[in-house]
């Protein structure tokens, strides 16, 4: 009721006043009849609200000038805002009508804004205001408020003004605002006061331009919608045309964005905060974030970080930490019952006692001494140990366990809360000890088998597994057979050997200052691992095959046999003598390995084998050899060579082997370009029509050439032995070739088949002897056919290389020098051979046998091995 | 002391190369606090060196002076810039414009030092700058990289002016001299 009395009030007055106002900007809003005091309430268009309460009646003027009106007006402003406030003149008091005061806004005289401020009569004599945002800069142009009173109709007495900014805070600058700090993604406006005398060219914001508009003759506004440039601030550029440059730094960012608050007690007397920034401001330069917990100020350093003096123990509670800078403010919380987020101080003062051989004791105190009272657990980490875990109220020593002797360690301290455990403290400083020496560990002992003799090998001993200098080594034998005397002999330290003959039980020791290493004994047999030979009753059941390694390795894998009591063991060796043998020892239930020798070269071949360990000599399951490096790719038969230029080019292939290159063959290779090949065809053109032309003449003119140069021979009565065909197959491209065709090499029974006619040879066969120079045949029918022909050998018989006789180093398996005289055709047809270079094709290499390999190759084919193996 | 003194040409050679690469430096800076500020590149600047710079009629002795005398105003601006520009606006890590930054710097004093001792050789006295005037104060930020890009444009012009003059004792017949006294330092 008392809001309809009074917008009808408003409304009569409006209309009598015949004023119209900006719609939405003045409402009025009370309570009670006309005359009766009221509320107005005014809402200016940004929003800002003033109340006022009048009463009292209107008086009228006869002059139609009110003497009433504003009176102490002051203008404060803040940024873009401004606070218009004024009080009224004391010959108001005795008004019962209601004041309209309206406002007007010029900037740079021009009009801009105006907006009315009614004040009810019981409110008259009080202060009243007015706030307004200026869209424009207000340093930038000059912002006039005139502020006038109306009475029922009648304007009040000459009105008030107030101009801001100052002139000379205007006139000093060019750009607005200056170093202010402003929101990432609002719109903002730049205003440009250009000097006297110079003529505005354009502006921008670091280096972007927007929407300029000119707001006066000298002055200018640039609106740009905001984005973060950089900490250092963006530039907002002026140019004239005359090419002065002025400008203002703006500092673009966002209010702070901290999040993950994590509260906890260190001293358990206070809340150690922490969180994390999240993004970045932009606007530290100018305005830093400053941060409260629970509304006290917290002092920043290098790290997010805020303490404040509590009581622990009062259950779960709220922590809130305020992040507040220029353009905003973030509130984050984090709840926590501060006795289960107990994050220690690193244990103070570690100190080591009681040093032993492999025990040690540690001890250290706390500089908070609640922590007396805390069940705790601490972790001790010592280098080259495993961390021990140790749990104990107020846990102030420890004894550390399982190090090694003679060990040189540093030790480090850390704990925690065993209940409700939250964190770890931080590491304790460091402490170092050194152990105690003890005796040595066990040896690893192995053998191998050279010629008649056994050498037993050992590992040196690590500085983990010595425990101290070793400063001999003992050596102990008996024989399995006949006389069970004991031989002892003292090894010097820095040999890890001993050779012995005969099957024997073998038992070495390591010593040192503090004693003797449990014995590690190993027994010999007839059949020792490392070497070749191989033992009778494994011939059957062993499995010899080749490998080929992979990166410098070889991956082995075997069944189980119920034999390996006590493991398995790997040995591996290299083909050539004097390598000693490298071995690994490991347990039943491992069958796979890979093996990997320490000091491979590409293309050395190796021995491998695989034995069950048993309770007497070691059982040999499984024998390799092949190489774990190769040198190159040996199915390689073709290599291409680009980008050559035309002309005379000499191409050399040949193989890489241990030994280095092997065996070359020269190709001779004319390049010709396109001119060439055509002067080619020409000639061989040329050559065509000539060798025509004789083919014709001699046509005309056979009978007289037979005559001449061709007479009828008689037909030679041919022997048996020439009409049995012979099938010789090249060693090389052999099946039943060794691993890599120089071992297993069978050389192949040549027999005599009388029955079979010479044309009968396979391709096979004359394909492998098209390759070989021909031959000066005392038989004259094959000087005259000059057939491609196999010529038989003579049988050898000799042995195949088997499984029980693998193929020594360079040398076929099976074959000894004494045993292998292959005959050579010289030898069979009686001529000479000197000076022929056959080529032999392999399928990996092409190879030309120098006289001298023609030699060896005569003398039992040594060489043809260590080619192969190459 | 009675002898001839001299300053060997090999030593003012290599201030004139120590010159060559502080203008060098500079120019680098420039270019980087050009782009980092987004600058023109035919932005004018203050003069903030007022010292005579040395003219061909001067003597050597006098030549230097006016050299050390420029030189000693750059380093002092280019120290307060660095300062400023730490306390303003530096909030971002190790940047390249930094680390050119130091190096010119640090080469200035460089060069400051050696004309210093040539000017001694030349029977000078180094002379200080007394600045009564309060060190330089910004306005607003902005105002402060307007003032940091005119004072190494000073640098650059300064170092420029060195390796000029140095350049002109190398060719110079006329030997350093020492005051009133016999002492003579000549270039070699």
């Amino acid at each position: 009721m008392i809001r309809f009395w009074f917008l009808l009030l408003v409304l009569i007055r409006l209309g009598q006043q015949n004023q119209p106002g900006p719609p939405g900007r003045s409402l009025a809003a009370g309570s009670g009849p006309p005359g009766s005091a009221v509320n107005l309430l005014s809402i200016n268009v940004d929003s800002s609200v003033t109340i006022r309460t009048s009463s009292g009646p209107v008086p009228v003027f006869s002059s139609g000038v009110s003497p009433c009106g504003p009176r102490n007006l002051t203008v404060s402003r803040s940024d873009q805002t401004v606070l218009v406030q004024w009080e009224d003149d004391a010959s108001c008091s005795a008004l019962n009508d209601p004041i309209l005061y309206n406002v007007t806004v010029l900037v740079e005289n021009q009009d801009v804004h105006s907006d009315g401020v009614w004040v009810a009569p019981g409110l008259i004599g009080s202060t009243h205001s007015w706030r307004w945002t200026s869209p424009v800069p207000m340093d930038c142009a000059a912002h006039t408020f005139r502020l006038r009173a109306q009475i029922n109709n009648q304007t009040s007495r000459p009105d008030q003004h107030w101009t801001l900014p100052d002139k000379e805070a205007v006139y000093s600058r060019s750009v607005f605002p200056q170093d202010a700090a402003l929101e990432a993604g609002s719109l903002a406006t730049f205003c440009c006061v250009v000097p006297h005398g110079q003529q505005f060219h354009q502006m921008h914001l670091d280096g972007h331009t927007g929407n300029t508009t000119k707001i006066s003759e000298h002055r200018y506004a640039l609106t740009v919608r905001l984005k973060p440039v950089k900490e250092s601030g963006a530039d907002v550029q002026c140019e004239t045309k005359s090419g002065e440059v002025h400008g203002a730094t703006v500092f673009i960012g966002y209010p702070p964005g901290d999040k993950d608050l994590q509260c906890e007690t260190q001293n358990l007397e206070s809340v150690d905060c922490r969180w994390n920034e999240g993004r970045n401001t932009m606007v530290k330069v100018k305005s830093e974030t400053r941060y409260q917990l629970d509304g006290s100020p917290c002092v920043i350093g290098s790290e997010l970080r805020c303490s404040k003096k509590v009581k622990i123990g009062g259950g779960e509670r709220n922590w809130t930490l305020t992040a507040q800078n220029v353009l905003g403010q973030v509130e984050i919380r984090d709840s926590a019952d501060l006795t289960r987020r107990v994050h220690m101080f690193a244990p103070h003062d570690l100190s080591v006692g009681d040093v032993e051989a492999r025990s040690v004791r540690l001890s250290w105190s706390w500089t908070v001494q609640q922590y007396q009272n805390l069940s705790l657990s601490c972790q001790m980490m010592a280098s080259d140990a495993d961390g021990s875990i140790k749990h104990g109220v107020g846990l102030k020593a420890a004894v550390l366990t399982e190090l090694k002797p003679n060990w040189k360690y540093e030790v480090k301290v850390r704990c925690g809360t065993a209940q409700h455990f939250w964190k770890w403290s931080d590491w304790s400083s460091r402490v170092s000890f050194h152990t105690d020496g003890d005796a040595p560990d066990a040896l690893d002992v192995w053998m191998q088998k050279k010629g008649s003799q056994t050498v037993i090998v050992w590992k040196k001993l690590l500085a983990n597994q010595s425990h101290g200098d070793v400063s001999g080594y003992e050596v102990t034998w008996t024989r399995t057979s006949g006389s069970h005397r004991l031989y002892k002999v003292e090894v010097n330290a820095s040999v890890h050997q001993y050779t012995l003959d005969g099957d024997s039980i073998v038992t070495v020791t390591a010593k040192n200052q503090h004693g003797s290493s449990p014995p590690s004994t190993i027994t010999v047999s007839a059949a020792s691992p490392g070497t070749m030979e191989l033992q009778d009753q494994n011939e059957t059941s062993m499995n010899l095959s080749c490998f080929t390694g992979s990166d410098g390795g070889l991956d082995l894998s075997w069944s189980h046999r119920p034999e390996a009591s006590c493991g398995y063991v790997v040995d591996w060796f290299p083909a050539l003598e004097g390598d000693r043998v490298d071995w690994l020892k490991l347990p039943p239930s491992q069958n796979r390995v890979r093996i990997k020798p320490k000091n491979d070269v590409a293309g050395r071949r190796y021995w491998v084998s695989i034995y069950a360990c048993t309770r007497g000599a070691p059982l040999l399951l499984e024998r390799k050899d092949g190489f774990f490096t190769e040198r190159q790719n040996p199915a390689d038969s073709s290599l291409t060579a680009r980008n050559l230029q035309s002309g005379f080019y000499t191409f050399i292939v040949a193989a890489q082997t241990v030994a280095g290159a092997y065996g070359n063959t020269t190709l001779e290779v004319l390049l010709n370009d396109e001119g060439s090949l055509n002067n080619i065809f020409i000639s061989m053109g040329a050559v065509f029509i000539l060798l025509f032309l004789i083919t014709v003449l001699c046509h005309r003119h056979w009978a007289c050439i037979k005559e001449k140069f061709y007479p009828d021979i008689p037909k030679p009565n041919l022997a048996d032995w020439f009409t049995s065909p012979v099938k010789s197959v090249n060693p090389y491209l052999q099946s039943g070739l060794g691993c890599h065709g120089e071992e297993n090499m069978a050389v192949p029974e040549l027999l005599l088949k009388p029955a079979e006619p010479l044309n009968n040879n396979n391709q096979e066969d004359v394909d492998l002897m098209s390759q070989a120079p021909p031959l000066n045949h005392s038989n004259p029918a094959q000087g005259r056919h000059a057939v491609s022909t196999v010529f038989p050998n003579p049988t050898y018989n000799l042995p195949a290389a088997g499984p029980g006789r693998p193929a020594g180093p360079g040398r076929p398996a099976g074959l000894e020098p004494s045993d292998y005289h292959p005959q050579s055709l010289a030898e069979m047809f009686g001529q000479n051979q000197a000076g022929q270079k056959p080529i032999i094709c392999v399928s990996e290499y092409i190879m030309a046998l120098q006289p001298t390999q023609r030699a060896a190759q005569k003398n039992g084919g040594k060489h043809d091995g260590d080619s192969a193996e190459s | 002391m009675g002898g001839v003194m001299t300053v060997k040409r090999s030593t003012v050679a290599k201030v004139a190369d120590l010159a060559a690469l502080v203008q060098h430096e500079c120019t680098d800076v420039l270019i980087q606090y050009r782009n980092q500020e987004n600058l023109p590149n035919d932005m004018g600047s203050d003069r903030l060196v007022f010292v005579s710079p040395p003219s061909s009629q001067l003597d050597i002795r006098s030549k230097l002076q006016s050299l050390h005398s420029g030189l000693d105003k750059c380093y002092s601006l280019l120290e307060r810039a660095i300062a400023l520009e730490k306390m303003e606006l530096d909030r971002d890590q190790m940047s390249e414009y930094k680390n050119g930054r130091r190096r010119l710097k640090e080469e200035l004093l460089n060069l400051l030092k050696s004309t210093e001792e040539l000017l001694k050789a030349a029977g000078g006295k180094p002379v200080r700058n007394q600045d009564d005037l309060e060190p330089y104060h910004p306005n607003n930020v902005f105002h402060l990289k307007l003032w940091v890009y005119s004072v190494y444009i000073e640098v650059k012009l300064w170092s420029k002016t060195a390796f000029t003059v140095m350049k002109e004792l190398q060719s110079a017949k006329e030997p350093l001299k020492r005051g009133k006294r016999s002492t003579r330092r000549t270039l070699q």
